[in-house]
C-alpha cells in the first residue's frame, strides 16, 4: 500500500524515544535500592504483667500461667477455669526447654479452654531465646494478651 | 493482513541510520554501516521488571531498629511488622536507648525523657517499648529493663525478632 499523490513519502513509523523512559527508570531504581529494607524485623507485642488495670475494670477470663523454673521445666497454673484444674509440668529436655511438647501441650488446652490471657514467669537464667519460643507459641495458639512477668 | 501493512516497505531504522551519514571507507568490495542503533526495548522490560520487584518488597512503614552486629535476634512465626517507639537495647551489660548509652541507675529517667520526646506521637508509638536483646542473654537482665519500662509509663513491650516463616 503506497501514498498517491504527495511528493514526499512520509513514513508512519513512530520512533518512540525510550530514553527518558530509561532514566526515569534508572532514577526510580537507584531511589528504591537505595531506601529498601533487606532485613525486616517483626515484633512480638506483649504486655507487663500484674497491676496494670484497676481491679473494677478487670473481667475474669480464663487465664493460664506458665512458671519457668531454673532447669528450663515449665509448670502451669490455671485461673478462672470452669472447675478446678491442678498444675501440669512440661519437663525439661537436657536442661533445654521441650519446645515441641510445651507447643503440643499449648495448643491443646487453649483448644479445650479457650485461655485469653497467658501470663509468662521465667526465672532469671531463662533465656530470651526461650521467652520468645514460649510467647510465640501462646500467640500461635490464639490465645491474645500474653504478659511478661519481671522478676 | 500483515503482507498488506504499511510498515512492510520501510526499514525500521533510527534517525541516523535512516541518513546514512556514516560508512566506512575501507577498501573492500562491501560498504558496511558503521551506525548501529542500540535496541534500547529489551533494557527497558529488565528495567521495568526490576521496579515491579523493588516496589512489592518496598514497605513504606519506616523501620527504627538497626540491627547491631553483636546481637542475635530470636525467631518466631507470630510476629507484626515492626512499629515505632521508644528503642531499648541490650548488649551484654550496655543498655542503650535510643542508640545512646544509659547506665542501669539512671534508665528510668532516660525513659521518661525519651517518652516525652514523643509526647506529639500517637499513644501507640508513645506508650510503646521496643526491646532488642541477644538471643542467649539471660531474664535477669532483661528484667531491670522491663521494670523500668513500667516504671517510666510504657504499657505496651514490643519484642524484636526475626519473623520466621511457619514450618
Amino acid at each position: 500500500m503506497g501514498f498517491v499523490g504527495g511528493q514526499n513519502k512520509k513514513s508512519l513509523d513512530v520512533e518512540l524515544n525510550l530514553l527518558p523512559v530509561f532514566d526515569v527508570l534508572s532514577v526510580c531504581i537507584c531511589f528504591l535500592l537505595m531506601t529498601v529494607v533487606w532485613i525486616q524485623v517483626g515484633q512480638i507485642k506483649t504486655s507487663q504483667a500484674l497491676g496494670g488495670q484497676s481491679q473494677a475494670e478487670t473481667k475474669n477470663p480464663p487465664s493460664v500461667w506458665l512458671t519457668v523454673d531454673e532447669k528450663s521445666n515449665v509448670v502451669f497454673s490455671f485461673k478462672h477455669t470452669k472447675g478446678k484444674m491442678g498444675d501440669q509440668t512440661v519437663s525439661a529436655n537436657n536442661g533445654q526447654l521441650n519446645l515441641s511438647s510445651l507447643q503440643n501441650r499449648i495448643k491443646s488446652l487453649s483448644e479445650q479452654h479457650g485461655f485469653e490471657i497467658a501470663l509468662l514467669m521465667p526465672s532469671s537464667n531463662t533465656s530470651y531465646d526461650s521467652i520468645i519460643q514460649i510467647m510465640d507459641s501462646l500467640k500461635g495458639a490464639n490465645i491474645k494478651d500474653v504478659g511478661l512477668s519481671p522478676l | 493482513m500483515s503482507s498488506q501493512s504499511v510498515l512492510k516497505n520501510h526499514s525500521l531504522r533510527g534517525p541516523i541510520a535512516s541518513q546514512g551519514a556514516i560508512k566506512s571507507k575501507g577498501g573492500g568490495m562491501k560498504k558496511h554501516n558503521m551506525v548501529f542503533s542500540l535496541n534500547l526495548t529489551a533494557l527497558i522490560d529488565a528495567f521495568s521488571i526490576l521496579v515491579i520487584f523493588l516496589l512489592s518488597n518496598y514497605s513504606g512503614d519506616a523501620q527504627n531498629v538497626n540491627l547491631s552486629k553483636h546481637i542475635q535476634l530470636p525467631n518466631a512465626t507470630q510476629t507484626e511488622m515492626m512499629t515505632m517507639g521508644t528503642v531499648v537495647k541490650i548488649e551484654g551489660n550496655r543498655i542503650f536507648v535510643d542508640e545512646k548509652e544509659v547506665k542501669l541507675e539512671n534508665l528510668i529517667g532516660k525513659l521518661i525523657e525519651a517518652k516525652k520526646s514523643k509526647e506529639q506521637d500517637t499513644d501507640d508509638v508513645k506508650n510503646s517499648l521496643i526491646i532488642q536483646a541477644d538471643r542467649q542473654l539471660d531474664f535477669a537482665l532483661l528484667s531491670p529493663v522491663i521494670r523500668a519500662g513500667g516504671s517510666a509509663g510504657f504499657n505496651q513491650y514490643k519484642f524484636a525478632a526475626m519473623p520466621q516463616t511457619k514450618k
